[in-house]
């Protein structure tokens, strides 16, 4: 079914239409669950980021401390969950120079919950 | 005023002293017996010299100067310079002043003798004393240096001031223009005792002046009318004149920056001050230049300000360290020695400042009376400010300069620190997004650990796979 998609997409010729319809169809058909739900995760921390922001243009700088405190949580966290996805996607794997990256999965998320450990230490600290 | 009618004319020898004795004697029972009000220099300074050229003058030509002094409370001493007792009556003895203001009459003497050198007597100014001098187109050396130190600049020897255009018809007798009228007098109430009076009937005769640019302390009081000028009598004015028009000084005063009664009083022609001129000049005249010896003694617009206090608004807590953004108050008490009532009277200035500097003032602020509720007056000057949010080391600061007033200068270093870590806002409710977004980015930390460990189908397990696939 995935790889049918695939091919209609390329098919239908060139567009803005086609080509979101082909990445789609090769997300969807290419990328594991595993890594579709840690992009799930990366999603909603930028969005909240996002409204963060927002938030911040529209009442104003004042506890600005807090607003960075806020804000850098969420692009800390986006970036760190991102270098995640980076050591548990199997492509990286692919390439022998990158074989120093086959941790197991405990090993990569305690590096992962460590960095976020400190993270949130800082975060907490600013918050006021 | 009827009563403390005393003064030391004309002591001789040792007798001096028993005179003097009796004196003070008689005047102390006079003011026991609330015979008068009396009226002196602040804090009791009451010791005038008056220094004539002979001792008839005294009696012939300043009977007014005299009895005014006299009538208004002062001692008045008599150095008569061709008199030998009193030609020797010195300005210091034993390291400390007789008196508390000197009264120039003699423009023409080139030295008053040993301690009345034209340094010594401006010395005796910086120390706090005054000093009234009176100058005329045919000056000495005295007369000329101590009106230099006074700031006050004088035109050559036998000029005087001619004006064609404004000249007293009836006691300019000799048609030269000489006797003439002022064109400007004064606004500042202390000297001109609150009056105004008009320059047209203050009248003068002497030698023009105009000020040293260098002097800041010293203020004309009595100037030229636009048709002034310096010159010489019957003579054409063929050289540049000192000063012409409105620039040609008549009297001025000097400030001294010490102390509250250190000043100075300059008039350019001593005839202003005999009896003659001044009962023909008529009252307005009379009134100016006898306001103005009074001013010199000190009788008015001798201010001092004390009790500097300042307070945090909300307890009322004097502190030497404020904190950035904090709402203080501060005030002094501001006193004008009342020379008519003869003690120091609360006074509220209406244009007094107070600047809150560190370098440069950050704060300027205007003080305004501070209506006591018991009392309903006070001499209490106040400014509420708001500390600015810059820490550091600043002074309050008050430079009062005033022409009539005397100085007031006083400052007060406190510290202004910033906030301690412990006195920001915190649960500020508009930041409560913020609070959440950074709880929530912990709380998912874990549930996404969860699923990332122990969902189905597991990670790892898919991954292996995948990573076998990969090879």
């Amino acid at each position: 079914m995935a790889s049918s998609s695939v091919s209609s997409g390329s098919g239908s010729g060139s567009g803005p239409k086609s080509v979101w319809g082909s990445l789609k169809s090769g997300y969807e058909a290419g990328v594991p669950l595993y890594l579709k739900v840690i992009d799930a995760y990366i999603l909603a921390v930028f969005m909240t980021g996002i409204v963060q922001f927002a938030y911040c243009m529209v009442v104003g700088t004042f506890p600005f401390n807090a607003f960075l405190a806020g804000f850098i949580s969420t692009v800390g966290t986006f970036v760190l969950t991102v270098s995640l996805r980076m050591q548990v996607n199997p492509q990286n794997l692919a390439d022998p120079a990158n074989s120093w990256q086959s941790l197991t999965l405990g090993r990569v998320v305690a590096d992962w919950l460590f960095a976020n450990l400190v993270l949130h230490m800082t975060v907490l600290n600013f918050i006021g | 005023m009827a009563g403390s009618f005393w003064y030391r004319l004309q002591p001789r020898g040792s007798t001096r002293w028993v005179l003097t004795m009796l004196g003070m004697i008689f005047m102390l029972l006079i003011v026991m017996g609330g015979a008068g009000v009396v009226a002196i220099g602040p804090d009791g300074r009451d010791r005038v010299v008056v220094i004539v050229p002979t001792l008839s003058d005294m009696q012939e030509k300043y009977k007014t100067i005299q009895e005014h002094l006299v009538e208004t409370g002062y001692a008045v001493t008599v150095k008569a310079l061709d008199a030998p007792d009193t030609a020797e009556i010195l300005l210091m003895q034993d390291g400390e002043y007789v008196f508390d203001t000197a009264v120039s009459l003699v423009p023409r003497a080139q030295n008053l003798g040993p301690g009345w050198s034209a340094g010594a007597v401006l010395d005796f100014v910086d120390q706090g004393g005054s000093v009234f001098v009176a100058a005329d187109y045919n000056y000495g050396a005295f007369t000329k240096q101590l009106a230099a130190g006074l700031g006050v600049q004088l035109d050559d020897k036998l000029n005087v001031v001619i004006d064609h255009g404004s000249f007293d018809a009836g006691l300019d007798q000799d048609g030269s223009h000489s006797f003439i009228k002022a064109g400007g007098v004064t606004k500042a109430k202390p000297i001109v005792n609150a009056g105004s009076p008009s320059a047209s009937s203050i009248l003068f005769k002497g030698v023009g002046a105009s000020l040293y640019t260098s002097n800041e302390l010293v203020e004309p009081v009595l100037w030229g009318s636009p048709s002034a000028y310096c010159g010489r009598k019957f003579e054409s004015a063929t050289d540049i004149p000192l000063a012409s028009g409105n620039e040609v000084v008549l009297g001025a005063v000097l400030q001294a920056r010490n102390t509250g009664t250190g000043r100075g009083a300059y008039i350019g022609g001593v005839a202003m001050l005999q009896d003659q001129v001044m009962q023909l000049a008529g009252v307005k005249h009379r009134d100016f230049y006898l306001d103005l010896l009074s001013w010199t003694c000190g009788e008015r617009g001798v201010l001092k300000a004390e009790n500097v206090r300042h307070w945090l608004a909300n307890n009322g807590e004097q502190r030497g360290t404020y904190k950035v953004q904090d709402d203080i108050g501060f005030a002094l008490d501001v006193f004008e020695w009342a020379g008519a009532l003869g003690h120091w009277i609360p006074t509220t200035p209406e244009d007094m400042q107070v600047e809150f500097t560190m370098l440069n003032p950050y704060i300027r602020a205007r003080l305004v009376p501070l209506v006591s509720e018991s009392s309903g007056e006070s001499a209490s000057m106040h400014a509420n400010l708001t500390i600015p949010d810059v820490i550091g080391i600043y002074k309050f600061e008050i430079a009062y300069v005033r022409t009539g007033y005397s100085h007031v200068a006083l400052m007060e270093n406190v510290n202004v620190r910033p906030f301690w870590h412990n006195e920001y806002e915190r649960f500020i409710p508009q930041a409560y997004p913020y609070y959440a977004s950074a709880f929530v980015m912990m709380g998912s930390l874990i549930v996404f650990t969860a699923v990332v460990l122990y969902g189905k189908p597991t990670v790892d397990a898919e991954r292996q796979h995948k990573a076998k696939d990969a090879r």
